[in-house]
C-alpha cells in the first residue's frame, strides 16, 4: 500500500488536494461562521447578502459576554469542574477496568452489564431520582453535584474504553515480572499502568469533553448564578425574544479554546492512546 | 523510565485530592453561609439575609439584576438573579418546590403556570403580607392573574411584567399605500397582500408558526378575533368549532404573504425579519419596541406603529401574557420576600425598571407617567390593550393544551393535516387531557 | 484470566461504590414510577400496572416520535460510520493526515447549543449563508428546517457534521495499529488495493467499527437538543424524537410515570437495537 501511494499519479495528487479542502471547508466552515458572527452586529448577521467577514468589526459581543455575563466565571467552574470529574473518573475507572480486564470474580458479568445499562439509560430519566437524592444530601446548588453527576455518567465509557486498553497490554509481561517477585499491585503500577498512560489520556480528553458541555444537569443542579458552567450560562443568551447571536458565538468559540487547546498539547498521546484500545472494543 | 513515571502518577494522585479538597472546602463553606443565615432570619429579620430569584432569562432578567443593586444597598440584604430558559425555569422551580429544597425564595411563573402552580401548591398564599389586597393601581387584568382562583381568589403571585399582544405595522408603508391602519384581519390580509404584490423586499405579515406555545400565541388572538372558545363553561375543549376553522383559514392565507419558513418561526425570527424590515405587519409583544427602535439593531427605527390586536367578527382581543413574581412555599426567607416583592413591584422600582427596558409595568400610574409616555410613545395603547386583553384559559393541564393544540396546528400550518380534520383531531386529544 | 485477589477488590471498590450510590436509586426508581401514575408537579401518585405502558402504545404521536428516532438513528449512524471509516483508511496513509486531524476534530468540541444556534443560523430560508452559496451555483433557495420532508434531514446533517469525527478518529486509531509488515508480505503475494482492503483492513476493523457503531448507536437514539433548538420538534410531527417525546411529558407537564414508561421503552428499544453488537462486546471482554 505504502509502495503504491509512492508511486502516486499526479491525478491521485490533484484529487488528494480536493478532497482535502472540500472535507476542510465542511468542517471549519461552520466554525468559520460562528467566528464571523462572533464580530458582527445584529443587522449584519442577518443582512440580505451574507458578508464572509465582518464589514464594521465589533468587540461588543465579547464585552457583553465577559462584562454583563461574568462570563470568566463560567469559564473557571466549568473548568474545575470538568477537570476534578475527568481525574476521579479516569483513576477509578482504570483501577476497576484493570480488574475486569484480568480478573475473574462473582459478579464481573452483572457489573459489566450493568454499565452499559447506565450509559443507555436516557439521563434525563436520572433527573428527578438524582435531585432528590443531592437535595436529601445537602449538595444542590455546590460544585460537588456535577462533579458527582459527571463521574456517574462518565464511568461507564471511561471502564469501557480502559478495558480495551488493558486488554492490549499482553499477559506475558505480568507474569514475567511476578516471577520476579513483583506482587500484583507492584505489577499493575510499574509494567501496566506506564503502558496503558496514552489510552489513560485518550479517556480522559473524552470525558472532560463530555463534562464540558455538559447542560441538563449542570442547568438543574445549580441555583446560584455565581456557579453556573459555561453551557449554562449559554441558555442565557437564548432571552424570551431575542437569541443573542453575537453573543452566543462569541460564548462558543471562547468555550471552545480550553479544549482545543488540551486536545492538541494531547494530540499525540490522544492518538496512540486510541490505537492502543480501540481495535479490541 | 519507571521513576518518571510513578513520579508523574504520584503528583496526579496529589493534583487530584488537592483540587478535590479544594472543591469541598468551598463548597461546603458557602453551603455553611446559607444555613447560618437562615437561621439569623428567624430570629431577627434585621439581619441581612440572601434572596434568590429564578428569573426567565432576557431584558427583564436584566434590568431586574439593575435594580437589585439598589435595594441591596438600602437593606443590606443580597438578592441573586438566576436567569434561565423558558423551559428550565418551570422545570427547575417545580424540582426546587416539591423536593423542599428551598433554594429559591422567590420565582417568576409565566401567567398560564399560575393554575398549575395553585393545585400543586408551589406557593405561599400573599394575603398576609398584602390585607387590603393589591394596591389599586395595578392593572386589575393583571392583579387577577395572580389571583387563587382566578381574579376572585387569595393573591398568590404579583404581576410583574405586563405583557399583552399589541399589532406592529409598518406605518411607513401604510402611508405609501395610502390606507389606513388595518383594523380587522380582512383590512390585514387586503394590507399584507398589496405589499407582498408591490414591494420588491418586503413580505406582508409575519406569523409565529413554531409548533407549541409559538403557535398557539400567535393564533389565539385570530381565534378570539372570529369568535372562538378553547373551553367551554365545561371545560370542554371547543377548538374545531366555526371560528376555530375560519381563523385557521385566514392563518393559512396570512402565511402565503409572509416570508418562507414560518413553519419554525419563533420570536427571534419574528424580530429579525421585522427589525430587519422584511414583513409589515406582525403580532408582537411590547417588550420588541426596545429593539425596533433601537438603531443598532434595527433598519426600520420610527416606520413600526403598535395598535390593539384586529378585530373580526368579535371584539379585538389581545391576549395577556404577564409574568408574575412569587414565593414558594419552601423559602426559607418568606419574610424578607414578601418585602421585597412589596419594593419590586412598586410604582418607584417599575418605572427604573422600565427605563431600564424591563418593558412592560403593571401599574396604571406607571404606564401614565409623563416622563415615560415621552420616551416610550406606545405606552397609552399597550395600556388600553392590557385593560381590555384576554387571559389564556385557567385550567391546570393548559400546558400539556397547548402543546397538543400547537402540535396540531403546526400540522396544519405545515400541510401535514387538513384544517378540519387537524381540528377535530386536536379537539379529540384535548377532551382526553382534560378529562383526565 | 486470573482469580481475584484482595487488590482487585479495592481496585473495584470505588467504582462499585460510585455505581450502587449513583446509579442504582435512580434505575430503581425509573423502573418503579413507571407503573405508576405519578404527578411529580401535584404530588399524586397512584399505582396503575402496566396503564402507562398502554397508554403510550396507544398515542400517536408516541409511534411517530419512534418513527422519526428509528430512521434518524438508521440514516445518521450508517453515514457517520460509513464517511468516518472511509475517511480514515483515505487519510491514513499519506500526506495531509495532520491537518486533518486536527481540524476535523473541531464540531466536536464546541458547545452543543451554540452548534445548533449556529447550524439554525446558516439553514434560515431568507437570511442564512447555505441558500445564499446555493444561489451562487444556481440552485433555488430550500427550506432547510420548515419543510416537512427536508426537517429531519437536517438535523441529520448537523449531527453527521459534529459526530463522524468521533468515528474518523477511532477508525484512524485502530488503523494505525495494524502492523505494516502485514501488507508488505501481502503485496509480496501479489495481493492489490482493494484485496488487502477486502481481505486484510476490513476484518481487521471489524472490532472498532462494532465499536464506534454501538456508542452512535446509544447517543443517536438520545438525541434531543439539536431538535429542542432548530426545529422544536415542528414542523407538525416531522422531528418529534422519543427524547422529545420524553422530555415533554416529564418536565412540561410532569407526568413523570408516564415518561419514566416511555424512557423505560427506549431503553428496552436501544437494547434491541444494538444486541448484536452488546454481545459482542460482551464476548470479547470475556475472552481475553
Amino acid at each position: 500500500m505504502k509502495k503504491s501511494i509512492q508511486s502516486k499519479s499526479k491525478m491521485k495528487h490533484v484529487i488528494r488536494y480536493i478532497v482535502v479542502s472540500i472535507l476542510l471547508i465542511w468542517s471549519l466552515f461552520p466554525v468559520y461562521w460562528m467566528l464571523n458572527n462572533s464580530f458582527k452586529n445584529r443587522i449584519e448577521q442577518f443582512s440580505d447578502t451574507p458578508t464572509f467577514y465582518p464589514n464594521q468589526v465589533t468587540l461588543e459581543n465579547y464585552m457583553t459576554l465577559f462584562l454583563e455575563l461574568g462570563f470568566h466565571k463560567a469559564l473557571l467552574n466549568s473548568l474545575l469542574i470538568a477537570t476534578v470529574a475527568t481525574t476521579i473518573a479516569v483513576f477509578i475507572g482504570a483501577l476497576a477496568a484493570y480488574s475486569l480486564s484480568r480478573y475473574r470474580f462473582i459478579g464481573r458479568k452483572g457489573l459489566l452489564v450493568w454499565i452499559l445499562l447506565t450509559r443507555i439509560f436516557p439521563p434525563v430519566t436520572f433527573v428527578i431520582p438524582l435531585y432528590e437524592m443531592m437535595g436529601n444530601a445537602g449538595l444542590l446548588n455546590t460544585r460537588i453535584a456535577l462533579i458527582l453527576a459527571y463521574i456517574a455518567f462518565n464511568l461507564p465509557f471511561a471502564i469501557w474504553l480502559l478495558i480495551g486498553f488493558f486488554n492490549e497490554v499482553p499477559f506475558e509481561l505480568e507474569e514475567s515480572a511476578m516471577i520476579d517477585g513483583a506482587s500484583p499491585f507492584q505489577t499493575f503500577r510499574k509494567v501496566v499502568l506506564p503502558l496503558i498512560i496514552p489510552g489513560i489520556g485518550a479517556t480522559a480528553i473524552f470525558t472532560f469533553i463530555t463534562a464540558w458541555n455538559e447542560f441538563l444537569y449542570a442547568m438543574i443542579f445549580i441555583q446560584s448564578p455565581e456557579l453556573s458552567t459555561v453551557p449554562v450560562a449559554l441558555s442565557g443568551l437564548i432571552t424570551e425574544y431575542l437569541v443573542l447571536w453575537g453573543p452566543m458565538s462569541a460564548g462558543g468559540i471562547l468555550s471552545a479554546i480550553p479544549i482545543v487547546l488540551l486536545v492538541y498539547l494531547m494530540q499525540d498521546t490522544f492518538i496512540k492512546g486510541l490505537t492502543l484500545g480501540a481495535v479490541k472494543g | 523510565m519507571y521513576k518518571t513515571k510513578r513520579t508523574v502518577f504520584i503528583f496526579l494522585i496529589l493534583l487530584i485530592s488537592l483540587i478535590v479538597l479544594t472543591a469541598c472546602n468551598k463548597a461546603s463553606s458557602s453551603s455553611g453561609d446559607e444555613e447560618t443565615s437562615k437561621e439569623d432570619t428567624k430570629e431577627a429579620s434585621t439581619e441581612p439575609v440572601e434572596l434568590t430569584i429564578a428569573a426567565r432569562a432576557g431584558s427583564m432578567a436584566d434590568a431586574l439584576t439593575e435594580v437589585v443593586k439598589q435595594y441591596e444597598e438600602e437593606t443590606g440584604n443580597k438578592v441573586n438573579v438566576n436567569a434561565m430558559p423558558y423551559d428550565n425555569l418551570k422545570e427547575t422551580v417545580v424540582l426546587d418546590v416539591r423536593n423542599n429544597s428551598g433554594a429559591f425564595d422567590l420565582v417568576m411563573i409565566d401567567d398560564p403556570w399560575m393554575p398549575e402552580f395553585a393545585e400543586g401548591e408551589l406557593l405561599t398564599n400573599l394575603d398576609s403580607y398584602f390585607p387590603d389586597g393589591l394596591a389599586s393601581d395595578f392593572v386589575q387584568k393583571s392583579a387577577a392573574l395572580g389571583k387563587v382562583p382566578y381574579e376572585t381568589g387569595s393573591t398568590y403571585a404579583v404581576p410583574f411584567i405586563g405583557n399583552v399582544q399589541m399589532f406592529f405595522y409598518r406605518n411607513d408603508l401604510v402611508e405609501k399605500y395610502d390606507i389606513d391602519a388595518p383594523q380587522t384581519w380582512d383590512d390585514v390580509l387586503a394590507f399584507a397582500e398589496t405589499i407582498k404584490d408591490e414591494e420588491q423586499e418586503t413580505f406582508g405579515y409575519a406569523l409565529r408558526g413554531q409548533r407549541g406555545n409559538p403557535i398557539v400565541s400567535n393564533y389565539l388572538p385570530l381565534f378570539w378575533a372570529y369568535g372562538g372558545t378553547v373551553l367551554d363553561e365545561n371545560m370542554k375543549p371547543q377548538v374545531n368549532t366555526e371560528a376555530g376553522v375560519k381563523a385557521m383559514e385566514m392563518y393559512m392565507k396570512l402565511k402565503e404573504t409572509g416570508p418562507k419558513g414560518v413553519e419554525t418561526f419563533d420570536s427571534d425570527q419574528i424580530a429579525t425579519s421585522l427589525t430587519q424590515g422584511q414583513v409589515a405587519m406582525t403580532i408582537a409583544w411590547p417588550s420588541w419596541v426596545s429593539e425596533v427602535d433601537n438603531k443598532e439593531n434595527s433598519n426600520v427605527v420610527g416606520k413600526v406603529n403598535f395598535s390593539a390586536v384586529p378585530s373580526q367578527e368579535s371584539d379585538a382581543a389581545a391576549m395577556i401574557g404577564n409574568w408574575l413574581l412569587g414565593i414558594p412555599r419552601t423559602s426559607q426567607n418568606t419574610d424578607a420576600a414578601a418585602a421585597f416583592l412589596e419594593w419590586v413591584t412598586s410604582a418607584e422600582t417599575q418605572k427604573e425598571m422600565t427605563i431600564l427596558g424591563a418593558g412592560a409595568p403593571t401599574r396604571v400610574s406607571v404606564y401614565e407617567d409623563p416622563e415615560l409616555v415621552e420616551q416610550y410613545r406606545h405606552f397609552p395603547a399597550q395600556l388600553e390593550a392590557l385593560q381590555n386583553s384576554v387571559a389564556r384559559p385557567r385550567t391546570s393541564k393548559w400546558s400539556q393544551v397547548e402543546d397538543t393544540w400547537g402540535m396540531y396546528l403546526s400540522q396544519i400550518l405545515a400541510g401535514q393535516l387538513d384544517i378540519q380534520e387537524g381540528l377535530d383531531k386536536a379537539n379529540e386529544e384535548l377532551e382526553g387531557i382534560l378529562a383526565k | 484470566m486470573r482469580k481475584s485477589n484482595t487488590m482487585t477488590h479495592i481496585f473495584l471498590l470505588p467504582a462499585v461504590v460510585v455505581f450502587l450510590v449513583l446509579t442504582v436509586y435512580p434505575l430503581l426508581y425509573a423502573v418503579v414510577t413507571s407503573f405508576y401514575e405519578l404527578d411529580f408537579l401535584k404530588g399524586d401518585i397512584s399505582f396503575i400496572g402496566l396503564d402507562n405502558f398502554n397508554k403510550l402504545f396507544e398515542h400517536d404521536v408516541f409511534w411517530i416520535s419512534l418513527r422519526n428516532t428509528i430512521i434518524f438513528v438508521i440514516v445518521a449512524v450508517l453515514m457517520e460510520v460509513l464517511l468516518g471509516t472511509a475517511l480514515a483508511i483515505y487519510f491514513n496513509s499519506g500526506k495531509g493526515l495532520k491537518l486533518i486531524r486536527t481540524a476535523i476534530l473541531l464540531p466536536m468540541l464546541l458547545p452543543p447549543i451554540t452548534v445548533a444556534l449556529t447550524w439554525k443560523m446558516m439553514y434560515d430560508y431568507e437570511f442564512g449563508i447555505i441558500n445564499y452559496l446555493l444561489g451562487w451555483i444556481g440552485v433555488a433557495p430550500i427550506e432547510w428546517l420548515s419543510s416537512s420532508n427536508l426537517a429531519l434531514l437536517s438535523i441529520i446533517i448537523t449531527d453527521v457534521w459534529q459526530w463522524t469525527p468521533f468515528v474518523f478518529l477511532i477508525i484512524l486509531a485502530s488503523l494505525q495499529a495494524i502492523p505494516e509488515d502485514i501488507y508488505e508480505s501481502a503485496s509480496v503475494f501479489g495481493a492489490n488495493a482493494s484485496q488487502c482492503l477486502r481481505y486484510i483492513t476490513l476484518p481487521l476493523l471489524k472490532p472498532a467499527i462494532i465499536l464506534v457503531l454501538l456508542l452512535r448507536t446509544i447517543d443517536t437514539f438520545q438525541v434531543f437538543e439539536k431538535m429542542y433548538v432548530l426545529t422544536g420538534g415542528g414542523p407538525g410531527n416531522a422531528t418529534e424524537t422519543i427524547t422529545f417525546y420524553i422530555y415533554r411529558h416529564g418536565f412540561r407537564y410532569f407526568e413523570t410515570g408516564y415518561a419514566t414508561a416511555a424512557s423505560i421503552v427506549l431503553v428496552l428499544i436501544i437494547i434491541l437495537f444494538s444486541i448484536f453488537y452488546l454481545k459482542r462486546v460482551l464476548k470479547t471482554s470475556n475472552l481475553s
